[in-house]
């Protein structure tokens, strides 16, 4: 198949398409006095081809728990996640995590914990992870750091290394729990500016990023759609689209328009 | 045969010991309450308390008998004799728990302190209020393996052979070793099960719920601040009525882990060559002291001739032959206890209901006391004794590598664990990348406290007398050495012995196991000195 056709096949499928389909999730977690808590109620949802989905909902909401049910790193109560029309039964390398923790091991270099993610790609050479590994750090700005240990990194260099730990593995989907918030306000600006850039570079994956925060402001500039979750247990209260052009302008009436919107939603 | 006498003589002699057992505990905690805040609230008094507690907790029970025998035996026989082996069984259980009140007292935060000093509190007042709700938690945890540690010793401390003195207490000891003697066998099932459904009745009815009161282990301020004591006693009540639940126990980590901190906070408090010499001037007062005594006064010049002369009678080549025989027992003890926690550690951590099954079962076996067993269970072990030695010590020991181990694998960040599985890495990738670097610090905590307890368990492991047993290994040995002449009550002797042993204790926890930890956490980077593994 030509190239050509190919991206044509991509773009036709981005409007209508899912590639990670959840349907009716539940979870509920046992307490240690043996009753049960439910925090995520009958949530289905459609992560299509190429979009920026937004999840916000405030803190203790059951974010963290539906994006790692997304993940395949837990499995829900009741419900099924679909990657690409087959149900999802484990974590796979398709599907990316970015941690609210930056969590890189502190005994591996940089480097060495982004080589981590190909350690079960057997087809590469040393050589050749070793390269993929440096050009994506590269990618993030982290040139020049890959002997760094990440206690040597700020905050926000950690995340990037995160982040190019996250996409070395060519990922279809990159799922994304709060990556902005344990970060000092500036680099958080600067950090969501490269990956909203990122993002109009076709060249480079995932094809889907999924945002999961509390922070409205964030979710309005980074996304295509938006779901809103109540508080626990997590449901769907709202959808919407998000159709302001790129880059947003923080300042706009539009902006803040989608910014009430989704407080009052949220409330 | 079936005999009602026999059952009362065990119910009677498990009363005996458990009491002996329990007014020293009650004294270990009150004098680690009293001692422990005293060198944790007064830098004056620190200077003086942490080396001598460096120095006293690497001295083997046997090493007491001396000064129990002489201070309250031989001041009055009837009382002495019992006052001498509660006495004993209490410098086997009082140094974790003391080190544990000071350490707690020392990291309370200053603006408790001061907040404190401007509402003007009395001592009293921050005795009831800071320090010793401050304590509580970690003491809590500390009698578990206080009371485990003292029943591992309890025989050596109710049949006391000294010389010409001989102690011969009503108890376990006494009562398992005469059933031997006379072929009685049903009294010995009847003592031994009753001894074993006793530990474990302790340990589940007592010391795990009142560890579970302490809460989280890492809980510092906030949760000092609301252990008081009507909140200690309403939670102790509320778990002892409910049945203790074994849902409470479940939670809990293994409390010997305790132990550990307690020693690897000594190691970090003082530099090996001041230990050492403290050892030795510690060591040559006390023999000084106590040859004189012996000799009922007698010129200082009399004295140093007898340690001179004592030192002969050893000679020094014994002494470097037994070190080295001791040194290996310790050390394939070790290997066999890194040998096996390993491997299960990482086969169950990451199951919680396995680690709960697993850890309970160890809970229980470690806290049966294989000294008293062993009149009865020497028969079905291996006829080797260097064999039954390296048993014994063990038996004493592996716990500590196990619960480390585990430990360290069960408190790996949530988040580490998810990275590997997300990029599925294989099992030894894992290992390499994972696993190994976050055990690494505690399997290390825990070959301290396993090898500080293997060597003390020497003096039981190496040469066992029990009634009219007596078994040794055929090798030379420190703790079978230090057994043979306090049988014999060679005082000057002993003191040689002691010192030589409490050295070597202290050498290798600051040579050896200080440096590797040292090495490890630095090549861990860890931002707090390996607090993830060590916990």
């Amino acid at each position: 198949m030509a190239e050509g056709t190919a991206l044509d096949d991509v773009k036709s499928r981005r409007i209508s398409e899912a590639i990670l389909t959840a349907r009716e999730i539940y979870h509920r977690y046992k307490t240690k006095k043996g009753g049960e808590i439910e925090v995520i109620h009958n949530i289905s949802l459609d992560i299509r081809y190429g979009e920026f989905l937004g999840i916000v909902g405030s803190s203790g909401s059951g974010k963290t728990t539906l994006l790692k049910i997304l993940a395949g790193l837990i499995k829900p109560t009741s419900g099924v996640v679909y990657y690409k029309n087959k149900p999802l039964d484990g974590p796979t390398p398709a599907i990316s995590l970015v941690f609210q923790n930056p969590a890189l091991f502190p005994w591996l270099t940089v480097l060495d914990n982004v080589m981590l993610a190909l350690k079960s790609f057997d087809r590469l050479s040393k050589e050749e992870m070793i390269e993929r590994c440096r050009s994506y750090l590269d990618m993030v700005g982290l040139s020049g750091f890959e002997l760094a240990y990440p206690n040597e990194l700020s905050g926000g260099m950690k995340q990037r290394a995160v982040l190019a730990r996250a996409l070395v593995t060519n990922p279809d989907i990159l799922l994304m729990d709060e990556p902005f918030s344990n970060v000092d306000p500036l680099t958080a600006v600067s950090l969501r500016r490269e990956v909203d850039l990122m993002r109009l570079s076709e060249t480079i994956p995932p094809s889907s990023v999924v945002l999961v925060s509390h922070n409205v402001e964030e979710i309005v500039e980074l996304s295509d759609r938006v779901i809103v979750l109540t508080s626990r247990p997590a449901r769907i209260a709202a959808e919407l689209d998000i159709p302001l052009p790129r880059p947003r302008d923080k300042r706009s009436p539009e902006f803040y328009d989608f910014v009430d919107k989704i407080f009052t939603l949220m409330s | 045969m079936w005999s009602t006498d026999t059952i009362l003589v065990a119910a009677a002699a498990l009363g005996a010991s458990w009491l002996r057992m329990g007014i020293a505990l009650v004294i270990s905690a009150l004098f680690s309450l009293a001692v422990g805040i005293a060198g944790g609230t007064s830098r004056k008094a620190e200077k003086i308390i942490v080396p001598v507690l460096d120095i006293l907790q690497s001295i083997p029970i046997l090493g007491f008998f001396p000064l129990a025998l002489y201070g309250f035996y031989s001041i009055s026989p009837v009382i002495g004799a019992e006052i001498a082996s509660i006495f004993l069984i209490f410098t086997s259980q009082a140094w974790n728990m003391t080190f544990a009140v000071y350490e707690s007292t020392r990291v309370i935060g200053l603006d408790l302190l001061e907040s404190a000093r401007s509402m003007r509190l009395g001592y009293l007042d921050r005795l009831r209020y800071i320090y010793i709700p401050a304590s509580l938690p970690r003491l809590l945890q500390n009698l578990q393996p206080s009371w485990s540690n003292g029943i591992f010793f309890l025989v050596g401390s109710e049949i006391l052979t000294f010389g010409s003195i001989d102690v011969n207490l009503f108890g376990l000891g006494s009562v398992v070793a005469q059933f031997v003697e006379t072929g009685d066998t049903f009294g010995i099932t009847v003592t031994l099960s009753m001894l074993v459904a006793a530990s474990i009745a302790t340990n589940f009815f007592v010391f795990l719920p009142l560890a579970g009161l302490s809460g989280t282990r890492r809980g510092k301020e906030t949760h000092l601040a609301r252990t008081t004591f009507p909140a200690v006693f309403e939670r102790a009540s509320k778990i002892l009525t409910s049945g203790f639940g074994l849902k409470h126990v479940v939670r809990l980590e293994h409390p010997n882990i305790e132990l550990q901190r307690a020693i690897a906070g000594i190691t970090k408090k003082v530099s090996l060559p001041w230990s050492l010499l403290r050892g030795l001037i510690f060591f040559s007062l006390l023999a000084i002291f106590s040859t004189a005594v012996i000799s009922r006064g007698g010129d200082i010049l009399n004295v140093m001739t007898n340690l001179y002369h004592a030192f002969l009678r050893l000679g020094p080549i014994n002494i470097a032959e037994a070190t080295v025989y001791s040194l290996i027992r310790v050390g394939i003890s070790l290997a066999i206890s890194i040998g096996w926690s390993i491997p299960l550690a990482l086969l169950i951590f990451r199951t919680s209901t396995a680690s709960a099954a697993v850890t309970t079962a160890m809970q229980v076996a470690s806290s049966i006391p294989v000294t008293i067993l062993y009149p009865v269970i020497s028969a079905w072990l291996p006829a080797v004794v260097e064999v039954k030695a390296i048993l014994m010590i063990l038996m004493a020991t592996q716990w500590y590598v196990f619960f480390q181990v585990l430990g360290s694998l069960r408190n790996i960040p949530q988040d580490e664990l998810e990275i590997v599985d997300i990029y599925r890495l294989r099992f030894v990738d894992k290992l390499r990348y994972l696993y190994f670097w976050r055990l690494l610090p505690a399997l290390i905590t825990g070959c301290v406290v396993a090898a500080g307890g293997a060597w003390n368990a020497l003096v039981v492991a190496e040469r066992i007398v029990i009634g009219n047993i007596r078994e040794e290994v055929p090798t030379p040995g420190l703790g079978k050495l230090l057994s043979v002449y306090v049988e014999r009550g060679d005082l000057p002797v002993v003191v040689i012995i002691l010192l030589v042993m409490s050295s070597v204790v202290v050498g290798l926890n600051r040579g050896l196991w200080k440096r590797l930890y040292d090495l490890v956490v630095l090549r861990l980077k860890a931002e707090d000195g390996g607090g993830h593994g060590a916990g």
